[in-house]
């Protein structure tokens, strides 16, 4: 009986000696794991943003958003750096909480942005030219007709100049 | 009515006419392309100028900068920039070389700016530091044997005194022992000797760095007395670094800002 209450002792006595940095090195884990999720989600959204601006987006805000998302990671990364995983891994969370719905954003900012350009190249590209080309065949046409018109009245003026 | 007399307004109104309508597409068409893609990046004072920058840094005390960046490349842009500290013998960036400081990062602001767009961010910071508080000089015994020993286990032989001489709290009076003085070791007054060589003199050790609301750890940064302006150099740099989309990677962008500072004591300001 008293042997088996000391092996219990001892047993319990493993766990607690043991289970201590089992904790903390589950902790580091999931702050590791946090903040590289947090990091590929940043390149991502980057990425998306980059797409964006590429169709001409103006994507001040999405850069705003992704300087918020940053601060944190970077508050993340110095947490996790004094061993402060519990906060690591919270701050790496919010860094992605803050990017949620952000790809999708970009990417409706970039699709009406490339229908924005659509429409701007058919008018102001195309209209422009067209317009351009109506001025110059429409002045021509113009000048003829008055060059026709009044180069007829001219030679009447001459045929009856020449009778008299 | 004679028209050839009208020919050379006609022209010009019809010309003048076209050019209007051509205007929005005009525009498009003759832009000058860009041919140069930078970075700028900037520090200024407190007063937001490029005047006034902290230099005589007291222990505790919070100073302010302002670190610009500007993004000429063309596109969005992922920036890090990268806090270090160095001391008097420490690598710096180089300028000429376009290398980095081989210091560590202490801390990475990351920032996003689209192109055309500048940023310009207040940063406070400011150090915990302490004096240290022993030197080593290399001793001459008159034995023969030569020895390192710190200060703090040397006495003056000519003094009376047995105290130990501990730095004082000002740098203007740390040449406490000097080469060729007459020691003697405190642990056996019957030994005596000449201090030949002084090896680090006494310098600053760094604890902590405030920057903006993060503390960043200093442990192990030490700064050496400069022996002919007798101040404590540190380095403050921020270094730019860019990411790079094909490597997956951040690499040195060979843009960098820093501060000669000197650490002074409170007292001597």
């Amino acid at each position: 009986m008293r042997l088996s209450l000391g092996v219990l002792l001892l047993v319990a006595i493993s766990i607690g000696v043991f289970r201590v940095p089992m904790v903390v090195v589950a902790q580091q884990n999931d702050a590791t794991s946090a903040i590289s999720a947090a990091q590929n989600e940043l390149i991502q959204c980057y990425d998306a943003a980059r797409a964006a601006e590429a169709a001409s987006a103006n994507i001040s805000q999405l850069t705003d958003r992704l300087n918020i998302a940053s601060l944190l990671l970077s508050r993340a990364e110095l947490a996790y750096s004094n061993g402060d995983f519990g906060s690591a891994e919270s701050l790496a969370t919010e860094s992605q909480d803050e990017l949620a719905s952000f790809i999708s954003e970009a990417n409706s900012l970039q699709s009406s942005s490339e229908q924005n350009q659509n429409s701007d190249f058919w008018l102001n590209i195309v209209g422009s030219a067209v317009a351009t080309v109506a001025v110059l065949v429409g002045s021509l046409t113009v000048w003829v007709l008055l060059k026709r018109k009044y180069g007829i009245e001219k030679g009447v003026q001459q045929v009856e100049s020449d009778a008299v | 009515m004679n028209l050839t007399q009208y020919k050379a307004l006609f022209i010009l109104v019809t010309t003048v006419l076209a050019l209007l309508v051509a205007s929005p597409a005009l525009q498009r068409v003759l832009v000058t392309p860009r041919t140069e893609f930078f970075t700028e990046l900037s520090l200024l004072g407190p007063q937001q100028k490029a005047e006034n920058y902290p230099y005589n840094i007291t222990n505790g005390d919070s100073f302010r900068v302002f670190l610009g960046i500007a993004n000429q490349l063309g596109n969005c842009a992922y920036y890090q920039v990268q806090v270090k500290f160095c001391n008097n013998t420490q690598s710096k960036p180089d300028s000429f070389n376009h290398t980095s400081s081989s210091q560590p990062s202490l801390y990475n602001l990351n920032v996003f700016l689209a192109d055309k767009e500048n940023l310009e961010v207040p940063i406070n910071f400011g150090f915990i530091y302490h004096f240290g508080l022993y030197s080593w000089a290399v001793v001459q015994w008159d034995s023969g044997e030569t020895s390192e020993i710190a200060f703090s286990n040397l006495t003056l032989a000519s003094s009376k005194s047995t105290s130990t001489p501990t730095p004082p709290s000002t740098v203007t009076s740390l040449d406490t022992f000097k080469i060729g003085d007459k020691v003697k070791n405190i642990y056996d007054p019957a030994i005596n000797g000449t201090i030949i060589s002084v090896q680090n003199p006494f310098q600053v050790n760094f604890d902590s760095l405030k920057f903006s609301n993060e503390i960043l750890n200093l442990k192990g940064y030490s700064s050496f007395l400069d022996s002919q302006t007798k101040r404590f150099y540190g380095n403050f740099v921020l270094e730019l670094w860019i990411y790079n989309s094909t490597t997956g990677s951040f690499q040195y962008h060979e843009r960098f800002v820093d501060l000669l500072l000197s650490m002074t004591d409170k007292k001597t300001g």
